[in-house]
């Protein structure tokens, strides 16, 4: 039995989607968990242990509680944004596995616009977060979720910016060619400035600590989810880890070479995988490293860094490479 | 320019802290937690008055107590209570029974200094003690030596007014009249 391109096509959606979410799921509950585990280890604590060995089923356990938990509803929200703003921040950051390439031919779709498409669909959460805060009827909910469509705004600019040298030097936006261009010398070497500004830029995007006054637990409860309990929470909490692993894993893709490593390239179809969630977890250590070190910005610190620090940066290292790429011509 | 340059060497500086707090917390993560797993793991905690207990020498596993009577005689509450007979042996005297009513005890520490040969110490370990009976609390400190049998225990003790070269009784026949 064969069946016609059009119905292989739906059935690789389907399994790739299946499988992304699968990944979204087990991979949130793993990072929740190695982020408990990387904080307790760096304030000499030691985490969760009990549940499971080392402590892994703690999460499960988690977010068992959290399924069986009662939806509350606030009065006077406002209904229909309220049901939907969840699922407008989840949503969107699972479009990003569309173009992730997890090996030479394991993609699902090489678009040539690539990853600007996935920055583009990931900004539709940041529309989740705010009618999130908007329908709460709760003021920090409102204020959280206000800080968090100024913040992203502001560092759309140096992240998107930052990815201009790379492009410029790969001379594609497709995902494989970027890739392809760094069989040789990974774009971290060449490019270390727009590493550095796209890193900062996407904990930024991800309201990551030093950049979480969205959520900014001790001054806004915990900002634009304040009045979401039960499964929406945990579709929030989804979301946020999601994030983080996505903007690694471009990260990854466009700075660290990625399905390229040293060794095991004769098996291009294991090594692939292997080294992308490689790079991707380091990336992703890097981050709780980051937030477990500093402390919040202010809002105006916040403001300032991207628009006085980052955004010129990110301007002089595009100068510079086209610089470099014009003279070497 | 003078700004210009103020900008720049606020960058770097700001870069170089931030490198440095970095490599603060990275030094903390391969330090070795702190936590005590409580239920499964125990530390003795210096200076803290547990109950009364008996010092283990290293050498031979033993208590040191001599008899003396000077801790009964020093306790202010009267919890404790000891009791001795002479050796079959060579005829010194042999500790047979030793008892605190830790119901009774004020943890004032005074047994633990008028002792000649520091044979009382403080369980230091012991500081989740339960007890649903008062029994419980009645405590024999001789019970873990006995239990192991160590040699103090096992020298064999004359019944009153027997004379040595008689034939001895048991080991620490006589099980003592406890506290009251």
């Amino acid at each position: 039995m064969t069946l016609g391109p059009f119905w292989q096509e739906v059935v690789k959606i389907v399994l790739w989607g299946t499988f992304a979410v699968l990944f979204v799921s087990v991979n949130a509950l793993f990072l929740v968990w190695m982020e408990r585990r990387v904080s307790a280890k760096i304030q000499l604590r030691r985490g969760p242990i009990h549940v499971g060995p080392q402590g892994l089923l703690q999460t499960i356990a988690d977010a068992v509680k959290l399924i069986s938990k009662e939806l509350v509803f606030p009065s006077q929200v406002d209904k229909l944004v309220y049901y939907v703003a969840p699922l407008l921040v989840f949503a969107p950051v699972l479009s990003a596995f569309i173009i992730l390439p997890l090996g030479p031919g394991i993609i699902l779709r090489d678009l040539n616009i690539g990853f600007l498409l996935i920055f583009s669909l990931t900004n539709i959460s940041f529309i989740g977060i705010f009618i999130a805060g908007w329908s709460s009827n709760n003021k920090y909910a409102l204020l959280g979720s206000m800080r968090a469509v100024a913040q992203n705004i502001s560092y759309e600019i140096p992240l998107l910016l930052s990815t201009m040298g790379v492009v410029m030097i790969a001379g594609s936006m497709k995902m494989t060619e970027i890739v392809t261009a760094q069989s040789g010398l990974w774009f971290v070497l060449t490019q270390p400035l727009a590493f550095l500004i796209f890193f900062c830029a996407s904990l930024a995007e991800a309201n990551r600590a030093p950049f979480d006054i969205p959520e900014a637990e001790s001054e806004l409860v915990a900002g634009f989810h304040t009045e979401y309990s039960g499964m929406r929470f945990a579709l929030f909490f989804l979301g946020e880890y999601t994030a983080i692993f996505i903007s690694s894993a471009i990260a990854a893709t466009l700075f660290l070479g990625g399905w390229h490593g040293p060794f095991l390239e004769s098996l291009p179809a294991v090594a692939g995988p292997f080294w992308l969630i490689l790079k991707t977890y380091a990336l992703v250590f890097v981050v709780m490293w980051v937030r477990w070190t500093f402390p919040r910005l202010r809002s105006d610190q916040l403001m300032a860094f991207a628009w006085k620090i980052l955004i010129p940066f990110a301007l002089l290292n595009v100068l510079s490479t086209a610089l470099v790429l014009s003279l070497c011509k | 320019m003078k700004k210009f340059i103020q900008y720049l060497t606020d960058i770097i500086e700001g870069a170089w802290s931030l490198l440095v707090g970095m490599s603060i917390t990275m030094r903390y993560f391969f330090k070795k937690p702190v936590t005590v797993l409580y239920p499964k793991e125990r530390i003795p905690i210096k200076r803290f008055k547990g109950p009364i207990a008996f010092v283990v020498d290293e050498k031979t596993g033993d208590h040191k107590c001599i008899s003396c009577n000077a801790c009964i005689k020093v306790c202010p509450s009267r919890c404790m209570s000891l009791e001795s007979g002479k050796s079959a042996v060579d005829g010194k005297r042999v500790l047979t029974d030793f008892k605190v009513n830790y119901i009774l005890c004020s943890l004032c520490s005074l047994c633990i200094d008028v002792c000649p040969t520091d044979a009382l110490k403080h369980a230091d370990a012991e500081y989740d003690m339960v007890a649903t009976e008062q029994e419980e609390l009645i405590m024999d400190l001789l019970k873990p030596f006995e239990d192991r049998g160590t040699p103090l225990t096992k020298i064999p003790v004359l019944a009153p007014g027997q004379q040595r070269g008689q034939t001895p009784l048991a080991p620490n026949s006589d099980p003592g009249t406890g506290t009251s």
